[in-house]
């Protein structure tokens, strides 16, 4: 068990490097120049030249790796270009409002997920189940940006019901205020994962319900309920925690059009903003925690599953 | 040795012009604000001690230190936190930090007096220590100020020298007309904080910045906010407000939204919101004139538009009705521009070439020309709508005479790197705007040969020696004709087309008052926060 | 066995209406996009007298804040829309099927060195990358159909290779390994055919991963330029006139949803006819 976890994050080491090698070279290799966010209409091409040099902008873009490297390993992320703040200060104020973005939204979907997997199962093919059916399909189709549009313009502007940007109200400082300002952004970045753990939970239900242990307990007089949660939800649960795994990506890209759109001061906002103002430092550190995110994610659920599913533990 | 006589001439005329100025323009520049500014306060409105004002900042701000600051939400948050020397307009002088400014008689060199007792936010007194030291920061060039070039005259650095605690004397290497006011721009930065730091731009002072403006730092979370609350030793007086707060929300729509909803204090609108707003008794809503002209650039790299009848021909084919109209609605927010110059400028003449639409004309210069289609593409700052509504709506009325405009928008500062060298050729026509000013003599460097402000790569070798003859005429007379006929010049020569001289229009929340004491201003909104105050 | 398959979509569809209507929404709208030009209206006219005019008999849709016939800039956004999912599709499928293959067929070193890379090229947030390219490269329809092409290849071909390995393990592809035949013959007879239907079903669901992507890319600003339209560039305009025009939001919003959705239907529907254990669900 010990062994393996640690294997596994041996093997993160060299991912990690790998994947700081493919961003550099994709930030670097595109075009497109930091030194514009020093540009002022009264600079003339000098100038521009001598920050550049500064900057250390000049040098071969191994170099210039290698240079980043170095300065990570010795805790060191650099600089944001535009606001010259250190880039580590910036990321580790932002993830405490995307991390609890996240898990709250992964907790929500996993129990609502769960919840209408398991009755849409229980009901299959009644018109409760067709519904769910319809709603799953529209959960993983609707683009997330046009349904935080229509949730803002109903529940905020023509409702008044909740706050349409931010974390808190300037002033107030409690905590009905977040979970306020929390309502449309976690509904924004679950639906996707409500609808993919619904429509895992319903088919692994209705396979674990044509298992031989259920008919025998039918025969034997069981009520289907009482089957259907004493024996069925356990076995169809393990999956989830694959689910676990695989529904992180979809919410680490989901926070950075959720967060711009609802003024969330977390990470992804922090990410699209940088982008738009090619501050590469910020750019490539916020790459690098969103694949940290991932692969931690990953990690997780594997030793996770390991632990409940005892065949993985022999094989170790 | 002309060249001297000729500048302290200048300069001296440019004072007898901004104190006539201030005689004209003083019922002017403030009646756009009032007008509607009445209307809201015909209410009896008390006054009341406290309140926050909050807001919106599309980003976090850079720098929170003005030798760096360049960008509109930096620029606003260090208005509140830094203040000024003086400030120079249209009307007068106001001088915040500095008690007076006196030019020698040669005007080589300028003696700042600072006020008695001032504080930074601390508690250290504000000397000349701090203004020297602020002042040979932004001129050491490993600091990277880009405030640099407000100090070197003709590429050589200004002198500066203490003379006593509260006087400083700067010794220019050369003649200057804009120093006097480039040198009040500058909010200086406290010695006892950031004295022997290495990098100032990276600086960890810069996270709590101590200033000398009538709000100090309180808090900052980025992303989020960045709180500032009332500095009890302000030398305007104690602010009226708690506070102020900066909400950072870089969705424009969601701004607006966010307005609406009372969770900001005030935001620059665009004329699309503009009845969201004013039927709304919350909110008054105010217009001002920046004394900014939008026009296009023609870059005449371009083999066609090196020829003056193709850039007369598109100018003919743009109906500038059509632009107010789907761009401002009506010329109440933006008014038709003709000339180069803006009409608070002297010897402003709209007796210029006025390219009223014309298509006939047009086509006609086309074929004069030898062209009957041609690719032209326009770049434009993708952020800006209004410039994008002008490039669709000029791309169709383009077409109409065989041109084909192919819209760039860019990035920011990927535009300006392009646009400030004339001799890029990723583009052939731009959008710009600019604020030059009052004296008809600041418009020079955009169109003198050679000069890295001409962005047109303009040459017009009888045009160059009529700004010098501008400056030294005294006859004032004479001297309108002289810039009427240079208006009239470039006009005739296009290279730069103007559009529109649009307003800025603020939406307040209504509860607020004192506007017009604090004075609206362009960027940073207001220019003295400590006069706001909240009302019931 | 192509025959079988389509049989058993047919199969498949007669049993299920949401999947009819999927059909049907796709045929339709890609007829209308296809078709657009007959409109008769030009989808760039300005007509700044008649912006943000209510949908009514002359304009189903409305106008939008430049005057123009919003139902047609539609279609035509439909097509940017549906082309960038279709050729995004062709260019991930293509890839992940190649790589894919090679990977499950060749095993060993290859293998375990083309799924490492598939794991870190995975461990990107792959929106954030598309994002950063996107907004270095010059926007427009191309770079946006071969940036999501060359970034959402990675599923696919680990299905694939799935797929793969277990068709090399079957007596007539290990028959033709013992007579000698060259793997490219191997591949191309034995095992592409077999993968097909996987793959067909991949794709599917891969066009419609594409068009959300197009769309959020595009709402961002980083998609198809001015004055071209896409359904979520158009989404981006209207996102300031939600007070005064939520139509504008209305019409691009819903056709990107039922688009999606019927990709999504029918790669289900696809995959129940190729898989007959599924069937029982």
């Amino acid at each position: 068990m010990r062994r393996l976890i640690v294997k596994r994050m041996l093997q993160t080491i060299p991912m990690l490097i790998a994947i700081s090698i493919v961003s550099f070279l994709l930030i670097k290799l595109a075009p497109g120049d930091p030194v514009q966010a020093y540009i002022t209409p009264e600079m003339g091409p000098t100038d521009i030249e001598r920050i550049r040099e500064n900057l250390g902008l000049n040098d071969p873009i191994h170099i210039q790796y290698i240079r980043w490297l170095k300065n990570v390993l010795k805790g060191d992320l650099g600089y944001s270009l535009v606001n010259h703040r250190p880039v580590l200060i910036q990321i580790k104020e932002r993830l405490p409002a995307t991390i609890g973005l996240m898990s709250t939204s992964l907790i929500f979907s996993m129990i609502v997920g769960i919840i209408v997997g398991l009755l849409s199962a229980a009901n299959q093919n009644k018109l409760f189940d067709r519904i769910v059916t319809l709603i799953s399909y529209l959960g993983i189709s609707i683009p997330s940006f046009w349904f935080a549009m229509m949730l803002i313009f109903l529940l905020s502007l023509k409702l008044k019901l909740l706050p349409s940007i931010g974390m808190r109200t300037i002033g107030v400082h409690s905590t009905w205020d977040l979970i306020k300002h929390a309502i449309m952004p976690t509904l924004v970045l679950s639906i996707q994962n409500i609808a993919v753990i619904a429509r895992y939970i319903r088919s692994s239900t209705i396979s674990q319900l044509k298992e031989d242990y259920v008919i025998v307990q039918l025969a034997a007089g069981a009520s289907r309920n009482e089957i259907l949660y004493k024996y069925v939800l356990k076995n169809a649960i393990l999956p989830v925690i694959t689910i676990l795994g695989m529904s992180l990506p979809s919410l680490v890209s989901g926070a950075f059009i959720t967060e711009s759109i609802f003024g969330w001061p977390g990470m992804g906002q922090l990410g699209v903003t940088a982008i738009f103002s090619y501050d590469y430092p910020l750019i490539m550190a916020i790459t690098m925690f969103s694949s940290l995110i991932l692969i931690l994610g990953n990690l997780l659920s594997d030793v996770l599953y390991s632990v409940v599913d005892p065949r993985i533990k022999e094989l170790n | 040795m002309m060249n001297k006589k000729w500048l302290v001439l200048v300069i001296a005329l440019v004072m007898v012009i901004s104190a006539a100025c201030s005689n004209t323009s003083e019922n002017q520049a403030p009646a756009d604000t009032t007008n509607e500014a009445t209307e809201g306060e015909s209410v009896e409105k008390t006054k009341v001690d406290g309140g926050i004002f909050i807001f919106a900042i599309n980003s976090d701000p850079n720098v929170m230190n003005p030798l760096y600051a360049g960008d509109r939400v930096t620029m606003t948050i260090n208005n509140a936190l830094f203040a000024p020397l003086y400030v120079t307009d249209a009307e007068e002088t106001r001088f915040y930090l500095a008690e007076s400014i006196t030019p020698s008689e040669d005007f080589l060199s300028y003696t700042l007096k600072l006020k008695e007792g001032l504080k930074w936010h601390d508690g250290e007194p504000i000397t000349a220590d701090d203004i020297v030291f602020t002042v040979t920061s932004i001129l050491d060039e490993s600091q990277n100020s880009h405030l640099i070039g407000n100090f070197l005259v003709d590429g050589k650095p200004v002198e500066v020298n203490k003379i006593d605690d509260l006087t400083v004397e700067f010794k220019l290497p050369q003649i200057s007309v804009p120093f006097m006011s480039k040198l009040g721009a500058i909010r200086p930065i406290p010695k006892h904080i950031f004295e022997g730091e290495e990098d100032l731009a990276k600086s960890d002072k810069n996270l709590e910045p101590i200033g000398s403006g009538p709000f100090k730092f309180k808090e900052f979370k980025s992303g989020e906010k960045l709180e500032l609350e009332r500095f009890e030793d302000y030398f305007g007086g104690r602010p009226n407000l708690d506070g102020v707060v900066f909400r950072v929300i870089s969705d424009p729509n969601s701004a607006n939204t966010a307005l609406l909803n009372g969770e900001l204090s005030a935001r620059y609108i665009t004329t699309d919101d503009i009845d969201k707003f004013s039927g709304n008794e919350n909110f008054h809503v105010a217009t001002f004139d920046e004394g900014m002209l939008n026009n296009m650039v023609f870059r005449l790299n371009n083999e066609a538009l090196q020829n003056k009848d193709v850039r007369k021909a598109i100018a003919y084919a743009i109906n500038k009705d059509e632009i107010i109209a789907g761009v401002y609605r009506s010329e109440e927010y933006a008014k038709k521009a003709y000339s180069v110059f803006v009409p608070t400028t002297q010897y402003y003449t709209e007796d210029v070439e006025k390219y009223e639409y014309n298509l006939d004309k047009a086509k006609e210069l086309m074929e004069k020309a030898g062209y009957d289609n041609l690719s032209l593409r326009l770049a434009y700052t993708n952020s800006s709508k209004e410039q994008e509504a002008y490039g669709l709506i000029m791309q169709q009325q383009l077409s109409e005479i065989g041109i084909d405009l192919e819209l760039i928008p860019m990035e920011r500062g990927a535009f300006l790197e392009k646009f400030i060298d004339a001799s890029t050729t990723d583009f052939d026509l731009a959008f710009n705007g600019y604020v030059m000013g009052l004296d008809p003599s600041g418009y020079s460097p955009l169109f003198l040969a050679g000069n890295p402000n001409n962005f047109m790569g303009y040459v017009n070798e009888e045009l160059d020696p009529m700004w010098d003859k501008g400056v030294i005429e005294t006859d004032p007379a004479k001297r309108a004709e002289i810039y009427e006929e240079i208006q009239r010049i470039i006009m005739d020569d296009m290279v730069v087309y103007p559009i529109a001289y649009p307003k800025s229009i603020v939406a307040i929340d209504d509860r607020f008052g004192g506007i017009e004491e604090a004075r609206l201003v362009p960027i940073t909104m207001f220019e003295d926060l400590s006069k706001l105050y909240l009302t019931e | 066995m192509n025959s079988k398959l389509l049989s058993n979509v047919t199969e498949q569809l007669k049993e299920n209406s949401l999947g009819k209507i999927s059909i049907f929404v796709i045929v339709i709208l890609t007829f209308a996009s296809v078709l657009a030009f007959l409109s008769p209206y030009d989808p760039n006219k300005i007509d700044v007298m008649n912006r943000l005019a209510a949908p009514s008999k002359q304009h189903p849709f409305g106008t939008d804040e430049m005057g123009r016939d919003y139902f047609t800039r539609a279609l035509y956004g439909g097509r940017v829309s549906l082309t960038v999912g279709f050729l995004s599709m062709i260019i991930s499928t293509t890839i992940g099927t190649i790589v894919g293959t090679i990977s499950g067929y060749f095993g060993g070193k290859v293998d375990s060195f083309i799924m490492r890379f598939v794991d870190i090229l995975m461990s990107i947030p792959t929106f954030f990358l598309i994002l950063i390219l996107n907004a270095y490269l010059k926007p427009g329809v191309q770079n946006i159909i071969i940036i999501i092409g060359l970034f959402s290849w990675m599923s696919i071909a680990r299905i694939v290779r799935g797929e793969t390995i277990s068709i090399k393990e079957r007596e007539y592809v290990q028959y033709s390994q013992v007579i000698g035949e060259k793997s490219s013959v191997i591949i191309k007879k034995h095992i592409i055919p077999n993968i097909f239907p996987t793959v067909i079903v991949a794709a599917t669901l891969n066009i419609a991963s594409a068009i959300l992507m197009e769309s959020s890319l595009s709402f961002l600003g980083l998609g198809v330029r001015q004055p071209n339209s896409s359904w979520g560039s158009m989404l981006k305009y209207a996102q300031g006139y939600m007070e005064e025009a939520p139509y504008l939001a209305f019409f691009p919003g819903i056709l990107i949803l039922m688009t999606v959705l019927s990709f999504n239907v029918l790669g289900d529907i696809f995959r129940l006819a190729f898989e007959p254990k599924a069937n029982d669900d």
